[in-house]
This record gives structure tokens, sequence and C-alpha cells, in this order.
């Protein structure tokens, strides 16, 4: 199943809000949907679960445009949304017959969700009644109570303990090897870096960076080395004393040291110098940017 | 049409299964039994409404009108008081009833003067009114008979009376108005509470953020049908339910109501005026609700509901003041409420007021029912267009003008 989202413009009165959205999306993967709060990512949501039409553009899945009568859509909004004076099990039940479940079917991927999440003894409670992470629980089978296709999941992991995070993480791992087609918008990088092949970072309605992100980290330059080691001022008096003509600049840090080269090329250099010097050294590597960081780079401007 | 039904299922359920709904319920019906068992329980027992103290009242007779034919006048006719017969002075009077030894005092200076002591006026007080007459009535007696005339002649002239029987050859409004008022009430707080809580549900769903999975998960068209025609159905069977059963409790007693003023009116009211009652109750919840439920869709917070829904509210209820005005004021059947009731905001008051009173046809009926059903269609395609706009949007409630803008684009 390919998800693919052509050119799609919005804007609320005045307000250009996407303006020239283009991507794609296939099952067994998940992309991160990345972008500031007010960057359209939840617009972006809503045009493709057809909330409301896009100005111009389309959303096809498989070259068709969706028909919600035979694509389910699983979607965990941003701000909760169930009712909290409720019996769980009767609105889980509501909201899956609302899109074409019966009860019984409801009943039977509820009943196996609520074992998965160990809070089967809070099906008949009113939802109001559970803690935060339980009902944040209940929002995901709410998500996934139709073995949907397509899911969505706007934050998922706000609000969650350690231990409920990584129940939710290995449920979410579980989705994209069966070969669900996973949209995962969040803040937080870690997770995205976790689960996400690829990734999108909207900014002033437009994709601003968008690709795998192996391919992203590695677009940046390669010419930054990081050295662990416990003899940092040794290493770094050597750099330093010796001239090296390839090293830019040496930073020394508390249990590491970042070497600057002239090229990326210098890499090996670098490494047969250090070898010369005999003193252990606990790891080599060159210094990626993090997500965070390009996150940052990318959207600091305005939105 | 099945997401409608699943929607209008699951509100209907939902009153149905509400503790608050179903105690409402019984307690209105508890209220209809004991109203109507009321005379079969009480019949043949001498159950009075006095809640005041059982002991027979103390009262003063001070008679120095020279007149002592006035002394026992008075006493036959004041049964229920413990008479006592003193020569005192206005201020002795005043000194013992202050004392509480007498409830009452009445001091006679002449045949037509008299002073009435009493330690507390009760609004419900007519012991004076019955002294006046006496007094007057013996006066008038006196002068007869220093005119000269026969105690038998006396008799008839104080004896005459009228006597006059209502024909009524069209609708008797005395009776009508009563009923017309009652049903009129019901009907106003029905639509007026049921309307508010289509309001109220979609500001719920709006506020607790329910609204986020239910858009994604239906069309607003079954969410907003599904809303207004569950809670509609739910009233409905609550209105059916207790009309019902004020119906069998009334059969059941009614032997013992015939006698009743206010029951016996009840009983006179025609099967028709029911099933009017119900249809404009359909009719006018469908309009005022689809307004609601579309005010509603714009509070982002429950507070917001209230504000949202003074407009439509307020038309709502002035329809039923002006209404009720004309109907109390005796004026139904006048050019301007004629006018009122085929407009369609006003016309589940001012038709049905003029139902109730026998001042409309089931032609005219029929029609003010057309309109109204071509204005619910109307109204609920409105609705539709501002819900689907209201339900996404957050923060402060729009201004009319710019839910106008919003509609327009969407066009």
């Amino acid at each position: 199943m390919i998800l693919s989202v052509n050119n799609i413009t919005k804007s609320f009165g005045e307000k250009q809000v996407l303006n020239g959205i283009s991507f794609s999306a296939e099952s067994g993967k998940a992309v991160g949907i990345l972008g500031r709060n007010g960057a359209g990512k939840t617009t972006l949501i809503r045009i493709i679960m057809d909330v409301f039409g896009a100005d111009s553009g389309e959303v096809y899945l498989d070259g068709n445009p969706i028909n919600k009568q035979k694509i389910r859509i699983g979607y965990l909004p941003e701000e909760r949304g169930l009712y909290p004076k409720h019996k769980i099990m009767e609105q889980l039940v509501y909201f899956a017959s609302l899109q074409g479940i019966d009860k019984k079917t409801a009943i039977n991927n509820a009943n196996a969700l609520f074992n998965r999440l160990n809070i089967e003894e809070y099906k008949n409670r009113r939802l109001d009644t559970l803690s935060k992470g339980n009902q944040q629980k209940v929002q995901l089978i709410a998500t996934l109570i139709t073995n949907p296709d397509l899911i969505i999941l706007d934050e998922p992991f706000s609000g969650l303990d350690p231990v409920n995070a990584s129940l939710l993480k290995d449920l979410v791992k579980d989705l994209i090897k069966d070969g669900k087609l996973v949209l995962f918008s969040s803040h937080q990088m870690n997770y995205i870096e976790e689960f996400c092949n690829e990734i999108l970072i909207l900014n002033g309605g437009k994709i601003v960076l968008g690709g795998a992100i192996k391919d992203i980290k590695r677009s940046y330059a390669r010419n930054i080395i990081e050295i662990t080691t416990e003899n940092s001022t040794a290493i770094a008096d050597f750099l330093n004393t010796s001239q090296h003509n390839f090293i830019k600049r040496v930073i020394v840090n508390e249990d590491n040291i970042t070497v600057t080269l002239t090229d990326e090329n210098f890499k090996d250099k670098l490494m047969e110098n250090l070898s010369q010097l005999g003193n252990s050294i606990d790891g080599f590597a060159v210094k990626e940017p993090s997500l965070n960081e390009i996150f940052v780079s990318y959207t600091e401007g305005q939105i | 049409m099945k997401q409608f039904f699943t929607v209008f299922k699951f509100e209907f359920i939902n009153f149905i299964k509400n503790k608050i709904f179903v105690g409402l319920t019984l307690v209105l019906a508890i209220v209809i039994a004991i109203v109507t068992f009321f005379p079969r329980l009480a019949d043949g027992k001498d159950i009075s409404l006095n809640f005041g103290d059982d002991t027979i009242p103390s009262l003063l007779i001070v008679n120095n009108s020279g007149d002592e034919t006035l002394t026992d006048a008075l006493k036959s006719a004041l049964i229920d008081y413990e008479i006592t017969v003193e020569k005192y002075d206005l201020a002795k009077a005043k000194e013992l009833v202050t004392n509480e030894e007498y409830k009452i005092a009445i001091v006679i200076d002449s045949p037509l003067k008299y002073n009435y002591v009493v330690d507390n006026l009760g609004l419900y007080d007519t012991t004076s009114y019955i002294i006046d007459e006496i007094l007057l009535s013996s006066y008038k007696m006196n002068y007869l008979a220093n005119a000269g005339l026969s105690n038998e002649e006396i008799d008839e002239f104080s004896n005459a009376f009228v006597t006059s029987e209502s024909i009524i050859v069209g609708q008797d409004q005395t009776q009508s108005f009563f009923h017309a008022y009652l049903l009129m009430m019901v009907l106003y707080m029905a639509v007026l509470i049921y309307g508010q809580l289509v309001a109220q549900s979609v500001a719920t769903e709006k506020s607790s953020r329910a609204m986020e999975l239910l858009i994604t998960s239906a069309n607003p068209k079954s969410l907003i049908f599904g809303k207004v025609i569950g809670t509609g159905v739910a009233g409905l069977a609550q209105i059916t339910v207790l009309l019902l059963w004020g119906v069998i409790c009334i059969v059941i007693n009614k032997e013992y109501l015939a006698d009743n003023e206010v029951m016996s009116m009840f009983m006179s009211i025609s099967p028709s005026v029911i099933v009017y009652t119900v249809v404009f109750f359909v009719l006018g919840f469908g309009l005022y609700a689809f307004l609601n439920g579309a005010m509603g869709s714009m509070a982002s917070k429950l507070e917001d509901v209230g504000t949202l829904t003074i407009p439509v509210m307020f038309t709502f209820i002035v329809s039923f003041v002006i209404t009720i005005a004309f109907m109390s004021a005796d004026n139904i059947d006048n050019p301007f409420i004629n006018i009122l009731s085929y407009i369609p905001f006003t016309a589940p008051m001012a038709m049905f007021a003029r139902i109730c009173m026998g001042t409309a046809s089931h032609l005219e009926a029929l029609i003010s029912i057309v309109i109204l059903i071509i204005s619910i269609y109307g109204v609920g395609r409105l609705a539709v267009a501002i819900y689907r706009i209201g339900i996404l949007m957050y923060g402060k409630p729009p201004k009319f003008n710019e839910i106008a803008r919003a509609l327009k684009k969407n066009k």
C-alpha cells in the first residue's frame, strides 16, 4: 500500500496553512511528520483523513482517492478525545461501529488489545476513573480497534512513564512489522529516530526537509570526529603541538575530544596519527548531527 | 445512513440509561399519580388541608350598638369560634387581644360601624366580610320592617336570586384556556430543555475532545442528525409515557375526579389536542434543536453554550410570552397572532395556542405544520453547514459575521 500526497494547499481565511505539500509513504514503514506548533501538521493529517478537503492537490492510496468505506484509518489525536463519563468498552464499540465494525469484532479486537496493554480490569470502568497513562492506553485501543491499515499517531507517548512508554513502543514496532503504514507526529525526537525510517519537516506550510533519516544525516559534512578516551588532555596536547595541517580545530570535553578536520577524507590520517601515540582510545566516530539539531536548524526562523 | 443509526442509537440509549433522566420521569409520574389518586384516597375521609393548629379560636363580642339582636345573629353565623359576649370598651378589647386572651374582638359601635381587633390579620381572613354581611342585612331588614313590610315580604325580598345558564355554541374558552395554558407550558418546557440538552451535548463532545475522534470516524451530517433525532425521540418517549400514564391514572379514578373542577377540565381535553401537542413538540423541537446543535458546535467550553444559545432560546421564549399574553388578554383571535402562527419560529407556540383555544381550523394547522417541516429541512441543512465548521474551531466563540463568511466560502 502506498500513500501519496500530491501538492496539497490549504488556507483558512487569509492564512495559507499548507503550501504545496507532497510526499509518499508505504506499508511496513513509519514516516515521522515534524514541525513546530502551528506548522500545519494537524491540518495535513485532517486532509489525509478527509475531515475537510484541500484547496488543491490530491491524496491517493495505491493510486486511488481514499475510500473510507474500504480503508480503515486509525487516528490517535494529540488532544486526547474520548467520552470521559462513559464506560470504556461501550464507547470503544461505538467508535468502532461508526467506522463500520460490528459489535462482536469490536469487542474481540478490544479484548486482545486490553490484554496486550495489561489494562483488562478497567474495560467496564468509566474513562475518567483511570490514570492518565491508562487513559492513553485506552486511546490507543480506540485507534487500533478497527485493525486499521493506515495508522496516524499524534504524540502517542506524551504523559507516559518509561515502563508504559516501552510497552507502547513495542506495540508500535509490531504494527510496523505487521506491514501497517504509520504516520507518526511527535516532538520527542528520540521516538522518531527509533521508529521512523523517513521524516518530513514542515515549516511555513512547506516541507523544508524530507527523506530517510540516514541519508539526511549522511548529507551533513562528516569532518567532525568524536574521540572517546580517558586521556583527553594528553591526546589533545599531542594533536595541538605536532604540526597536523589537516586539523582545523580541537575541542576538549570532559570525556571526549571533538576534532574538526579540514576535509572528511583525512579521517584515516587522523586515526594513523593516533595509533602512533599508543594511548588507549575507547571510541572513534564521525559525529553526526542529532535529529534535534537538524530540526532546530530548519525551523528556527519563521513558522 | 448506517452511521446515522449508530449515532441515533448511542444518543438515545444515553438518555434511557441516564439516572437523572429516568429519575425525573419517575418523579413526574409520581406527581401525576398523587394528583389523580388524591380524591379517591380522600373519599369519605375528612382530610382537611388545614396545616394550622387545631384549637378553636376565641372571639369576643362587645355590642355597644343598642341592638341586641346583632349579637345573636353574629353568634349563629360565626360557628367556628368560641364566643364570649361582654360589655367592655374598645381599649379593654384591644388589651385582651394583645394579651392573647382572645384571638379576635368585635366591638360594635352602631348598627353600621364596628371595630375588628385582631393581632395579625391573615391574608385569607374572611371573618370581617361575614360580619359586614350580617350587619348590613340586619340593617336592611330593620329598615324594611320599619317601612311597614311584613315578615313574609321581607323574606321573599331577601331570598331573591338570579338564575342563569351559559349556552356555549363554540369553544368554551374558560376551560380551554386552562388546559391550553398547561399544555403550552409542557410544550415550552420540553422544547426549551431538550433543545438546550442538544447544545450542551455537542459542546461536551467538543470540550472533551471526543469530537476529534468523532469527526474522523463519521460524517458531520450523521453526527448532528443522530444527536438531534436521538434526543428528540428520547424526549418524545418521556412525554408519551407521561401522557399515557396521566390518561391511565385519570381513567382509573374517573368516578372520583368527575366532581373536581380542575380534573374535569383535563378530562375535557380532546384527543386531537393531545395529537397536536405531540406534533408541535416534534416540530418545535426539531427547529430549535438543529439551531442549538449548530450553536453548541461553536462552543469550545461548556461555559460558552449559554451565551451562544441565547439568540435561539430568546426567540422561542419571546414567542411563548407573546402568545401567553394574548391568551391572557382573551385576544387569541387576533391578526397578529394569526400571522405569528405561520412564521416557523413562532408557530409552535402561536398555532398551538390557536388550536387549543379553538380558533384555528385543521386546515390552518396543517398549513402551519407544512411550513414548519419545510423550515426544519432548511434549518437542518444550515445547521449541518455551521456544525461542520464549528466543530473544528477552538478558542473564542466566533462572531456571527465570521460564521456567515465561513459558510459562504464553503458553499
